[in-house]
């Protein structure tokens, strides 16, 4: 009867967030990665096909077609964002999430190219969810923070 | 054959120069105990690997298809995870590490059909 009243409400709040499927991320950092896979996406379609489109000509003559201008414009979007996200989040918790990637790359590749997605492919993409996944159980900052924010206030364990 | 395995060495190349330009943006957005930003040394670090990865990347696809490069280039998830545990004493929990492999096997699985081999 009594257990519950002596169990710490934080801790109450910790299991709860737990047994959720999904854990809550902040959203200023759920955007930050959003816009980051999106422009990562743009980003190395328009530059593979700078690269097909050079084939023919030496690696540098790549440089000088339009379509990798417009990339050197998605990267530079993509890095003044990204900076934006490190801010918040720890970097081994961003940078595999960007991973997603991956999938709206392939995916849109298929689509471009009216490729089937094979069985393979549509393991990988799971896999690469899944991981995902995990990561986003993980607290997106665990170094403490010197700005006086605590850097994971629900399970303490930004704390050294 | 020695160029598949040079092709390899670059992307190799690539995915450890990549590591170290994210630690450097890692830096920069790190705010000190003045509540300041990071040098901007470390922001000019950052874009100086991201240009020589951005040149052996460029020398990747002219070798390899994207369809073997890029997951490859995922590789590079393990050498930030390693780095910022290194570097940066950022806390790897298990999870991370599982979600790393995970992603890893699945971008291999990702390239393995599209289209065969570049020549």
């Amino acid at each position: 009867m009594g257990l519950l009243d002596k169990v710490p409400s934080s801790n109450l709040y910790k299991k709860a967030e737990s047994s959720a499927l999904f854990k809550r991320v902040p959203l200023s950092i759920c955007l930050g990665l959003s816009v980051a896979i999106i422009l990562d996406t743009g980003v190395q379609i328009f530059w593979k096909m700078a690269v097909d489109s050079t084939a023919n000509e030496s690696v540098f003559g790549t440089f000088l077609h339009p379509l990798f201008w417009l990339v050197v414009a998605l990267f530079l979007l993509q890095l003044a964002n990204w900076l934006k996200v490190l801010e918040n989040a720890d970097l081994s918790y961003s940078q595999p999430i960007t991973s997603l990637s991956y999938i709206s790359v392939g995916v849109l590749s298929a689509l471009i190219l009216h490729e089937h997605i094979s069985i393979p492919q549509i393991l990988g993409i799971t896999l690469v969810l899944a991981g995902v996944w995990f990561i986003s159980r993980t607290d997106p900052n665990t170094v403490s923070s010197v700005t006086g924010i605590d850097p994971s206030p629900i399970t303490g364990g930004g704390l050294k | 054959m020695i160029n598949q395995l040079f092709a390899i060495f670059l992307v190799a190349c690539s995915t450890t120069i990549e590591a170290f330009g994210q630690i450097c943006f890692k830096k920069k957005s790190t705010r000190t105990v003045d509540g300041d930003l990071g040098s901007n040394m470390w922001l000019a670090g950052g874009i100086g690997c991201m240009i020589v990865e951005a040149v052996v990347w460029n020398c990747v696809l002219h070798k390899l298809n994207v369809s073997i490069a890029y997951p490859m280039g995922s590789l590079s998830f393990v050498m930030v995870l390693l780095l910022s545990k290194l570097l940066l004493k950022e806390k790897i929990q298990r999870e991370r590490w599982i979600g790393v492999v995970l992603i890893l096997c699945g971008t291999i699985l990702l390239g393995l059909n599209s289209t065969g081999p570049n020549t």
